[in-house]
């Protein structure tokens, strides 16, 4: 059997001797969205950030693309093609949205010292250029594209946000509840996209309380609960999973 | 356009000032201005751009400053294999700051102000190399074959003609790529880091470059007045340093210049003054801070960013 496009196997992370991740495997094909839901405490934002390698796991291991992703410094795990959205906005103070973009784009690879001394040429510089009007009319940040995203309305913020990581090329991308806080006519929006992205090889591992956009976009689903791996399956085989329903609506609805 | 003529109005201002000004107790202050430029054009990188504190630029000015004078009185180097030398020195000191560069804001701060302090408890201590609290005497002025640059307005010619090109890196640093992710990593680290952008290379990055113009500043220093002792090197050196640059404007490199020279002259002007000498330049400089909090650069730059 070839390699699962992206896989973690049997992380554990503990903090202060709270266990947030407890033992847990996930594995994600190429091009595909799966979901990744659970209670608040479930631990789904501490294993995006241990993939992130912002948190090193006590044990276990992380594959992508066939090769281990663990112990790299987050920037070279994003060189690698992994990137993240974060769960509330932060864009960068002073920046345009174009700006936002561009430090992303800007490929690091010759180094920090290289960047001082070797500029991009002009054939490169004209390509990110138009790789990030590409991207701005892809999300539609085009009109605002040269405004201070920390200005923007909080929709916008989101989309710069996501464009930020996109930005980075990544292969597969980590949305940590990219719907939260936005109307619905926005939260359709942003669904047409990320299947968009499908569309065009991303694979994506989406974080999201908003079941009705889960449940549209992922063909699998993987529950975790107080850190453990719970259930993994379809949105159907998830919607009647008595042990989901109960980590979802407590003992009492029983 | 506007702004061009600006520019060059001002460059032929500072061209003809030797010419008209004879005193060379004044030249000499405005070339020391120019040497300031340098501390402060460093910061303007460091703080206003990477948004990263200095409390401890005098250590990395003391450390060019020694690195030229050694090199020359000791091991007979001309001036400008020092001068690069210096600024190499200094910011290799930098760079030891490495373990350090992880904290953020106020603790890195603290730690900048710690290694000032160890340079000049070492340069203090270190007699046999540094001449402890007597200092380095003898220190030669800069030679072209047998031309000797000992007048105060070849000085502050040569002192002009590396500033320009120091400030032209400068501004060219900060239009690019780096410039773009400096911003973003001074903003938000860790979003930085999420958009692929080495952080913590590119905060050594601006350390080190922040203290290679200490260390041409601490080497052109050196060579003008020929001789160099720790108690030049001190914490309010520091303060003055930091508040050249924020008096000028964060961010901006002509402001920057700007707060270097009225921070070089005015406490010489004011020393009619005496006593309240430093009580009229701190309320000066609050004053200006008040009504411009964009700080000088605000003054001839207008409205909007700062990008002199």
């Amino acid at each position: 059997m070839a390699d699962p496009f992206f896989e973690v196997r049997e992380l554990t992370v503990r903090f202060d001797g709270v266990t947030a991740l407890d033992r847990v495997s996930l594995s994600v094909s190429s091009g595909e969205i799966r979901g990744l839901i659970g209670p608040n405490g479930a631990g789904k934002t501490t294993l995006f950030r241990t993939i992130a390698g912002l948190v090193r796991p006590k044990t276990g291991s992380i594959f992508f693309g066939g090769r281990s992703i663990l112990g790299l410094s987050p920037h070279h795990i994003v060189g690698r093609g992994v990137a993240r959205t974060f769960q509330a906005n932060q864009p960068f103070p002073g920046l345009t949205v174009r700006e936002h973009l561009r430090v992303g784009a800007d490929g690091w690879g010759r180094g920090a010292v290289g960047a001082l001394f070797l500029r991009p040429d002009r054939t490169e510089e004209a390509r990110l250029r138009k790789e990030a009007d590409q991207l701005l009319e892809f999300l539609g940040l085009d009109p605002v594209a040269d405004q201070l995203a920390s200005e923007l309305p909080y929709g916008l913020q989101r989309l710069t946000e996501l464009g930020r990581a996109l930005a980075t090329r990544p292969r597969l991308l980590l949305l940590d509840e990219p719907a939260a806080g936005l109307r619905p006519e926005e939260r359709r929006a942003l669904a047409e996209r990320l299947r968009a992205l499908q569309g065009r090889g991303l694979t994506l591992l989406l974080v999201e309380h908003q079941m009705p956009l889960v449940m549209n976009l992922c063909r699998r689903i993987t529950v975790l609960h107080g850190g453990r791996f719970l259930a993994e399956g379809s949105p159907e085989v998830i919607q009647q999973h008595p042990e989901v329903r109960l980590a979802y609506l407590g003992r009492e609805a029983q | 356009m506007k702004r061009i003529f600006g520019v060059a109005a001002a460059l032929v201002f500072i061209l003809v000032l030797p010419l008209v000004i004879r005193d060379r107790y004044i030249l000499h202050l405005l070339t020391m201005s120019g040497i300031a430029a340098f501390l402060s054009i460093g910061i303007t990188l460091l703080l206003g751009v990477a948004g990263q504190v200095s409390l401890g630029q005098a250590g990395f000015y003391a450390v060019g400053a020694y690195a030229s004078a050694l090199l020359t009185t000791r091991l007979g180097w001309p001036f400008w294999l020092a001068l690069p030398a210096a600024g190499t020195a200094a910011a290799g000191a930098a760079l030891t700051l490495g373990p350090v560069f992880h904290l953020r804001g106020h603790f890195l701060a603290v730690a900048t102000v710690a290694f000032a302090e160890i340079v000049r408890l070492v340069l203090l201590n270190w007699s046999n190399v540094t001449n402890g609290p007597r200092g380095i005497v003898g220190i030669p002025p800069p030679q072209f074959g047998s031309w000797v640059l000992d007048s105060v307005s070849t000085y502050y010619y040569l002192v002009l003609t590396l500033l320009c090109g120091a400030l032209w890196i400068g501004v060219g640093l900060r239009r690019g790529r780096l410039g773009r992710a400096w911003r973003a990593l001074g903003g938000n680290p860790e979003a930085a880091e999420a958009s692929g952008v080495p952080v913590m290379k590119l905060k050594a990055l601006a350390f080190g470059l922040a203290a290679f113009a200490a260390g041409l500043a601490g080497s052109l220093y050196a060579h003008l007045v020929g001789f160099v002792s720790p108690h030049t090197f001190t914490f309010e050196e520091s303060v003055r340093i930091l508040a050249m640059a924020v008096l000028g404007g964060l961010g901006s490199f002509s402001g920057g210049v700007g707060g270097a020279v009225a921070l070089t002259l005015l406490p010489e002007l004011l020393r009619a003054f005496e006593q309240y000498r430093l009580l009229i330049l701190s309320a000066l400089i609050l004053v200006i801070l008040i009504f411009f909090p964009r700080g000088l650069a605000g003054l001839w730059e207008g409205r909007g960013r700062n990008d002199g």
